[in-house]
């Protein structure tokens, strides 16, 4: 007789049976790479016991190559939605035990489930991507699914943040959807993109280089910037994911966390003492963000790529603010390609989803050099004028030191609608540096003195008095106000209060061109 | 009535290339761009050799050939756009030699010291 009971064991057992994906030894052998099964992934990530899984029943509908009689359970892919800081977001996550997480059209079909979903209830979608690529026997329909999740990666962009995380292999087409989500995680070790393999590479160019050299988790947080955040474990990376998280809010039409316990900054930051006033000393400009952030806490995006340029999350009062600092301790915080890209891309990150920028300006200019002018640095450079003059959140600058020529305008100046300019009495804001600018100035006083050297060194005391201060750009009302170091943070506070209604317009378009 | 072909003909003033893509694959005739021609192989970087990330002039050094040095001590004072900036040794280990002397201007990428890590 059929009775509930038959109904239910016969239930179990087939979810028993789809949840072992690809068997038992499969799993022990990713285990023994340091990877964790696919649902322990997403447990350790979500909120525990939140995780609803969907689609668990799919069956792939291949009918070529052999394909007909295989059964890959739920075709290699997890979808479901969960909670993170009890809030809903929405989870895919590929399963390498099933056909090596290779990418089906079913398999592409319930990836693209949930990313309508996420959209539709503007909630954070996070992908985990483990996949060997293309499923080869089902020829153009998997590249069609392919297809589909970049058309709706680019239609939630700016609406919805996205997350990637590459937890095992993710090549050829399939690096697309990462790269055109906002964050990338990578963990040693585990993660390997790339768009031709190694192999490849050798037959082709003869050039030899291992997987991990080619496209590495290092690699991609310290030279091709196409990672956000590096981890050594997997549990470390889903830790800086929901730190991540804690920072941003969960579509474009809300505002982050406000934390209402308010922390000071801590003591050892001492803001008087971290800024060397000769301008030729390095200092590591994150202790500044420190030195003004809610407990100290800073939490840095892209911390390895391009650190001539600091950019990522603190709270001021609560509320998260973005942060893009030039770093004098790296490269001397000049603007090159690498770090103008960084900038401009975290600027529209956080004018897309309501966070308020605050820009800690202590540069040089932009590097010189034939390989950057040749590399394309005019623009790449220009990304940085583009975002920031775009964006319509509330912005602030504090001019720590150096803003000369070209970087002082790009550094969100007033120039660029910046909301407020604060300058510290360190500050220099000339079109160069005192000793340039004189060597032009008076190239005929000083090599038609009797002691050149003397006059030049008179000539470039003279430049330094008049212009390398914040004065003259305070007496033009191109900065604010010229501070003193130990009121930055309450500046910046009040300044963030008084622009939390910002409102301004801008010409009616599609979108714009920025110069990518 | 002359007889045209509708097959298009290769232009004989262009020089071409030829590109293959895998091994066992096609061979495409094509041209090759200039920033392509010009690409330089890839080499392994070598951790043991201390090299300039930008172009500046060293303004002092502060190790001798032969000295062991641990991780974080000060090498050189490298004054590059318009900053100090201090070289630091990246792991314990000894100078093996220093190619370069004060007021030495350099390009990027020019060696400046060598370091054998200590065992």
């Amino acid at each position: 007789m059929v009775n509930l009971g038959t109904k239910i064991k016969e239930l179990k057992e087939r979810q028993e049976k789809a949840i072992l994906g690809g068997g038992e030894k499969a799993i022990a052998k990713q285990i023994a790479m340091g990877k964790l099964p696919v649902r322990d992934r997403i447990n350790v990530l979500l909120d525990e016991g939140s995780f609803h899984e969907y689609d668990l029943f799919i069956a792939h509908d291949a009918r070529e190559f052999g394909m007909d009689g295989k059964e890959l359970p739920g075709d290699g892919v997890v979808i479901g939605t969960g909670t993170i800081h009890g809030r809903s977001v929405a989870i895919y996550a590929q399963d390498f035990t099933v056909a090596g997480g290779s990418l089906g059209s079913m398999h592409a079909r319930k990836i693209v489930k949930m990313m309508d979903y996420a959209l539709r209830m503007r909630i954070p979608l996070i992908g985990i991507n483990d996949s060997g690529g293309a499923r080869i026997q089902e020829g153009v329909n998997s590249l069609a699914g392919y297809g589909e999740i970049f058309f709706r990666n680019t239609l939630a962009s700016g609406v919805i943040p996205q997350i990637s995380v590459i937890l095992g292999p993710c090549a050829g087409g399939a690096v697309y959807s990462p790269a055109l989500t906002d964050y990338v995680f990578v963990v040693e070790n585990i993660s390997k993109m790339f768009i031709t393999g190694p192999e490849v590479i050798k037959s082709v160019l003869g050039e030899e280089i291992s997987m991990e050299e080619l496209g590495g988790a290092r690699v991609h947080s310290e030279i091709t910037g196409n990672a956000h955040f590096y981890a050594l474990t997997e549990q470390e990376c889903f830790r800086q994911i929901k730190t991540l998280l804690s920072y941003i809010p969960w579509n474009n039409d809300k505002q982050s966390f406000l934390i209402i316990e308010e922390k000071q900054p801590q003591k050892k930051y001492n803001i008087e003492k971290i800024v060397p006033v000769d301008p030729t000393k390095p200092y590591d400009v994150r202790d500044i963000i420190r030195a003004v952030v809610d407990g100290s806490e800073f939490f840095e995006v892209q911390e390895k790529w391009a650190a001539n340029i600091v950019t990522g999350y603190g709270r001021m009062g609560g509320r998260t603010v973005g942060f893009v600092a030039n770093q004098p301790l790296v490269m001397a915080g000049v603007l090159d390609c690498d770090s103008s890209d960084k900038a401009a891309r975290f600027i529209r990150f956080c004018d897309a989803f309501n966070i308020p920028i605050v820009t800690m300006e202590d540069m040089p200019g932009y590097l010189p050099g034939v390989d950057q002018e040749h590399a394309g640095v005019i623009r790449h450079g220009a990304k940085v004028l583009y975002a920031y003059s775009e964006a319509t959140v509330p912005r602030i600058t504090i001019i720590l030191r150096k803003a000369y020529g070209g970087g002082y305008i790009a550094m969100n100046s007033r120039h660029l609608r910046a909301d407020f300019v604060f300058a510290w009495p360190t500050a220099e804001i000339a079109v160069m540096g005192p000793e340039g600018a004189a060597n032009i100035i008076f190239r005929k006083e000083i090599t038609e003195a009797p002691d050149p050297e003397a006059m030049r060194k008179q000539k470039v005391q003279e430049y330094k008095d008049k212009f390398s201060n914040p004065y003259v750009a305070a007496a033009k009302g191109y900065i604010d106000s010229v501070i003193e170091p130990k009121d930055t943070r309450k500046f910046i506070l009040h300044a963030i209060d008084v622009s939390k209604d910002k409102h301004v317009g801008r010409p009616g378009k599609k979108h714009g061109i920025p110069p990518f | 009535m002359k007889e045209t072909t509708n097959s298009p003909q290769e232009n004989p003033e262009i020089e071409y290339n030829t590109l293959r893509i895998f091994e066992e694959g096609r061979n495409y005739k094509t041209t090759f761009t200039k920033k392509f021609q010009g690409r330089k192989a890839w080499a392994r970087p070598n951790p043991e050799e201390i090299k300039t990330f930008i172009p500046g002039s060293v303004q002092k050094i502060s190790v001798k050939a032969g000295q062991d040095v641990k991780a974080g001590d000060e090498l050189i004072v490298f004054e590059a756009m318009k900053m100090h900036n201090i070289i630091r040794a990246p792991f314990a280990g000894k100078i093996t030699g220093i190619p370069v002397k004060v007021g030495d201007r350099l390009p990027r990428g020019a060696l400046m010291l060598t370091i054998k890590p200590a065992k």
